[in-house]
């Protein structure tokens, strides 16, 4: 590839039997998998390994199913679960399938009925292919998890101000660890199928938004309560017709707005949780609503549809901007903290576009104020690289999800599963966004042999830089910790060193500035 | 100088109510089409259904009832938009509920709707023609006489009696109630939004109403059209009569009367609904003015408007939206006034929010009491539930059981000993009453329109809360912002007032959540109900968020104000995320 490629300068990629454990001066350090164990601990952080077994072993869905079974329920039953199941397709289908045991009529009337649907959903298809998609397959291809049907894990959310998440796995429970807590709740309930985000509520102690199959559940786990099993009765059920699958939730920063999204749907739904209500905020164009990203000032949400197209909307008055014309579906995009930067990539290039946003200049007049085009700052398409001992390895392709943590100093890159297998690594990136954008590599981060991540999260509030956490494939969840000042912080003290003595709270425990600009204190 | 109220009435509610009213009447054309289209409907002859209307729909009385249709729908709108509220009457039994309908300004809308209904659908007979559009007719080719036509008077008839339905629906299922969205859209997208749910709930609602109807008219039908034959001197037609089985069996009719009511329904619906997207769109108030005739027309003074106005509510809701979204406005709420460096502006919101607060707050705590005290206190002389405690079911019995131990209030009397002969007497002449109101209660009619309805107490008390909500979040999100924004930190001075406020409001509504709940949110089978009731949540979660928000933006700086021990103790465990 191109001299100037990217990777060529990032730091080489961990050897197989090491694991990236931490960040230290600007450097991202690995040991030994021996020792490796210890990137599952931080502090006192829960201690997370979510083991395939036990999930495993609880209900499947019954697809597929009575196959192997000797039933013995009726077909109209069959029928009614495959409509619940499957809609009305799969409700004929069922009766086409058992016509020996429905009178002749109504197998005939099925059968051109199910002619009829088929065509109607060949044409609406051809449009909108997503839409032929079955539920799983559909979130599979819009979540930001790594192969969600096959994954241990199928969602994760760090609570936004405390040391607290939650992750959905496969067999739909949900469970809460909380620092300094042994007690973990487990979430159940029966409409609680094929968990595709989750979301706790913004300055609440632990309201947690659950988006499933049928319906958005809001549960409320209290904090101090004893019970490992919440009764269904601290749920609130969201429910909107013609709005599920649900694949993607957005609080807003005041947690008084939900918002959720189908990629079926054309509306996003902003519901008052409280309330129980909701407003449609329907656009037409791009036959449903993929991705939503709230900026974290709360100005701006972007949703991206499954089609060419994604809107940016402003939060006073729920005007939308809209960007065509791009190469693909919007994979994956992140904020910049204080709302003025856009990154994105879009689904079959690895490259990482930027829209940047000027502020409003009239507050009466509601401006979005996005630049004209996007500009392509990244390109991580595939090449090789050396590992420490010399080995060649392939890395870099297309991306899954990308994920900016909450000071704008680190981005962490997840790959998509590829052949060459170069989602084994996570690309870490150093940015500043004043006085203009600028990314410089930092690292990858390996995990064990033979595991690739599966999702990846910066710990919302973290006061000693960041904390990425990752979940590999095999179940394991790591903490990675990255220690640095940000760069207003580092600005700050420049400032206060100059007109002042320094606060000294903060320099025993400085290790770097921020990357570029190489300020060590000691 | 003219007042604000005033010159809101005159500069804002008309223009908007007229805006409102401008585009239901452009929407009636549409929808006039519609219902000919529709109305004329023929299974049978498609191609001259299809010219017939055509013609049909320019042709000069078709045009002519279309104005006469635009003026009484202008007419009837400026009527109701007197019955719109921001706040809507709670009944506390189901008696009262129907007595409410018999306030004036009620009968008088109610009597405006039967009327309206009455003459839209004239004009539907006119414009439909055929067997419809006379009262009367030839009773046969050759003779003189008229005979009354039965066809015209029963659409006449619907046309009131929808009409009346309407007008009981507004009140009762509180269809004039305004509530403010939660996020502010352009007016097109809401109205857009509405317009496809609006006519699935008329349709749903006109197929359940008309069989009322058809059950009336084949009952009672015969006494009006006897009258009306009797004083016009018109025959009783001899070949059908429209109040019996095979008469009301005529599927056009039916089919004609559906569209009719639908025609009549669903632009009033639409133009309400209009009307309120209108007029809880956000209005915004200066914080100061430089114009000595806009001296009193401020955000403050729109705040200390008369309680339970629109006008309070816009300048809430203009409080709340600048807290949020307008750096600039809130740059002003916190400056100091010229000379003097005072800050006035601040001060003034926080007085008038804090004062909506502490009421609510009162009231609260109001009810907590009663609810708290008057358990033991009925225990000594054995009788039941007093009525006000039935609603909370087995909750209170609950309560009530462990208020048993709870003794000691009851026997203040004992150190004197008249005041327990006396209220001996008074107790006996009250068990008396309670039982005999408790007899009739039992006997079920009584008991439907007299027994309370559920939870009527506690949707009173929290009907108007919106403008706590408001406050709450307006007060929360402005102290947030002042951490960055409030360079003489005037808001900080009041941060311990802000917090306990907030606090107390908090426990108390708990409280009453936890002593008075009842079947708590789920247990609502009814909508309003539920969606009244809702707005106690609403608060209960706006209260904790606002909460914890101030104390996110502020940090460990919190523990430094001069705040109670109680305060802080709760503040503490809401700094560790445990409320």
């Amino acid at each position: 590839m191109s001299a100037g490629h990217i990777f060529q300068n990032f730091p080489c990629v961990p050897d197989d039997h090491k694991v990236t454990a931490y960040e230290h001066h600007g450097d991202l350090i690995t040991v030994d998998e021996d020792m490796g164990q210890n990137t599952s601990r931080y502090s006192n952080y829960p201690d997370v390994f979510i083991t395939k077994e036990a999930a495993r072993a609880l209900t499947e869905h019954e697809n597929a199913k009575s196959a192997f079974l000797p039933h013995d329920e009726t077909v109209w039953k069959r029928a009614i679960h495959a409509w619940y199941d499957m809609g009305l397709s799969g409700t004929l289908e069922e009766i086409v399938n058992s016509s020996e045991e429905v009178p002749p009529w109504t197998c005939q009337t099925a059968k051109r009925l199910l002619t009829f649907v088929r065509f109607a959903n060949s044409l609406h298809g051809s449009l909108f292919p997503h839409l032929s998609l079955s539920n799983e397959d559909m979130i599979t291809k819009f979540s930001n998890m790594t192969n969600w049907k096959t994954s241990p894990l199928r969602a994760f959310a760090w609570h936004p101000h405390t040391t607290k998440f939650a992750y959905a796995v496969c067999d739909d429970s949900i469970h809460v660890h909380m620092q300094g807590n042994e007690l973990t709740p487990t979430l159940k309930h029966k409409l609680q199928k094929n968990v595709a985000d989750l979301a706790w509520q913004p300055h609440y102690a632990s309201v947690l938004a659950v988006a499933c199959q049928s319906c958005i559940l809001i549960w409320h786990v209290e904090p101090t309560s004893l019970a490992t099993r919440p009764s269904s009765s601290s749920v609130q059920v969201l429910q909107q017709s013609n709005h599920c699958p649900v694949t993607c939730l957005a609080w807003d920063v005041n947690g008084r707005i939900l918002l959720s999204s189908s990629p079926v749907d054309t509306a996003m739904m902003a519901w008052d949780v409280a309330m129980e209500t909701c407003i449609q905020l329907r656009r037409v164009g791009g036959g449903g609503v993929s991705l939503l990203k709230w900026s974290p000032d709360g100005s701006k949400v972007l949703a991206a549809t499954p089609s060419n197209i994604f809107r940016i909307w402003e939060t006073s008055h729920w005007s939308c901007e809209k960007w065509s014309k791009c190469t693909g579906r919007c994979k994956a995009a992140c904020w910049s903290p204080s709302g003025d930067v856009l990154l994105f990539t879009t689904e079959h290039e690895p490259i990482i576009y930027y829209l940047t946003f000027r502020g409003m200049a009239d507050e009466s007049k509601p401006l979005i104020g996005g630049s004209q085009a996007a500009v392509a700052c990244l390109d991580l398409s595939e090449i090789t690289v050396k590992t420490d001992s010399g080995d060649d390895v392939r890395a870099g392709g297309s991306i899954q999800d990308m994920i900016w943590d909450p000071t704008g100093e680190r981005l962490a890159v997840l790959f998509k599963e590829n052949r060459s297998g170069t989602n084994r690594y996570i690309a870490v990136f150093r940015t500043k966004i004043y006085p203009v954008l600028d990314i410089t590599p930092c690292g990858f981060v390996k995990g064990f042999e033979g595991e690739t991540p599966q999702h990846i999260a910066f710990q919302p509030k973290f006061d000693r830089g960041a904390l990425l956490t990752v979940i590999w494939s095999s179940g394991r969840l790591s903490y990675i910790p990255m220690n640095f000042i940000p760069n207003d912080m580092v600005e700050y003290h420049k400032f206060q060193e100059h007109f002042g003595p320094i606060n000294a709270l903060l320099s025993p425990r400085l290790y770097s500035g921020s990357g570029n600009t190489d300020v060590i204190y000691s | 100088m003219q007042t604000l109220s005033e010159w809101f009435t005159r500069e804002v509610f008309r223009w908007r109510t007229g805006a409102a009213i401008t585009w239901t009447v452009i929407m009636l054309f549409p929808l006039t089409t519609m219902y000919l289209l529709l109305a004329t409907f023929h299974p049978s002859h498609p191609f001259q259904w299809i010219t017939d209307f055509l013609f049909a729909v320019i042709s000069l009385p078709i045009l002519m009832s279309l104005a006469f249709l635009s003026l009484i729908c202008v007419l009837f709108h400026v009527i109701s938009s007197r019955t719109f509220t921001v706040v809507p009457d709670i009944p506390l039994t189901r008696l009262a509920a129907l007595l409410q309908l018999c306030k004036a300004q009620c009968l008088t809308y109610g009597t405006v709707c039967a009327v309206t209904g009455g003459i839209i659908a004239w004009t539907c007979t006119c414009m439909l023609g055929g067997r419809y559009a006379n009262l009367s007719f030839k009773c046969d080719e050759s003779s003189d006489a008229y005979c009354l036509n039965e066809y015209h008077l029963f659409l006449v008839f619907y046309g009131i009696y929808t009409g009346l339905f309407y007008f009981t629906r507004h009140y009762l299922q509180q269809h004039n109630y305004m509530e403010f969205p939660a996020l502010q859209q352009a007016k097109i997208f809401q109205v857009r939004s509405q317009i496809v749910p609006v006519l699935c709930s008329t349709l749903g609602y006109v197929l359940w109403q008309i069989k009322f109807f058809y059950i009336l008219y084949y009952l009672f039908g015969h006494i009006p059209r006897n009258w009306i034959s009797k004083n016009s001197s018109l025959r009783l037609s001899t070949e059908y009569s429209l109040d019996t089985v095979y008469g009301l069996l005529d599927v056009v009719l039916l089919w004609q009367t559906f569209c009719c009511g639908v025609f009549i329904q669903y632009p009033w619906s639409l133009g309400a609904t209009l009307f309120k997207i209108y007029n809880t769109e956000h209005f915004e108030f200066p914080i100061t003015s430089m114009f000595d005739s806009f001296k009193n027309k401020c955000l403050v003074d729109a705040l200390s408007e008369k309680p339970r106005s629109l006008l309070q509510y816009l300048g809430f809701h203009d409080l709340c939206h600048l807290s949020k979204h307008s750096f600039e406005r809130r740059k002003e709420l916190f400056s100091l006034s010229q000379p003097g460096g005072h800050p006035h502006n601040w001060n003034k919101v926080l007085s008038v929010c804090l004062s909506v607060i502490s009421e609510l707050n009162d009231k609260v705590q109001e009810v907590n009491w009663l609810v708290l005290s008057s358990g033991p206190v009925r225990q000594p002389s054995g009788e039941k539930l007093h009525p006000s405690f039935s609603r909370d079911g087995q909750t209170s019995n609950l309560h009530m059981r462990s208020f048993h131990q709870l003794t000691p209030i009851t026997t203040i009397g004992d150190e004197n000993g008249k005041v327990i002969g006396q209220s001996h007497q008074k107790q006996q002449a009250v068990t008396f009453k309670t039982k005999l109101i408790s007899n009739l209660k039992k006997r079920s009619i009584i008991a439907y329109f007299l027994g309370e309805l559920p939870e009527a107490r506690s949707r009173k008390i929290f009907i108007g809360a919106q403008i706590q909500v408001w406050a709450v979040e307006a007060l929360s999100s402005l102290t947030a912002a002042s951490y960055q924004e409030d360079s003489y930190g005037v808001v900080q001075m009041s941060l311990p007032k802000i917090i306990t406020a907030m606090l107390s409001l908090q426990e108390n509504i708990d409280k009453h959540l936890k002593a008075a709940g009842g079947q708590g949110r789920k247990g609502q089978k009814d909508q309003i109900t539920a969606s009244n009731l809702a707005l106690r949540y609403l608060l209960q979660n706006t209260l904790k968020s606002s909460i914890y928000r101030i104390i996110d933006s502020f940090g460990k700086c919190i523990i430094d104000l001069r705040l109670s021990a109680d305060v802080e103790k709760k503040i503490k465990s809401f700094m560790d995320y445990r409320e």
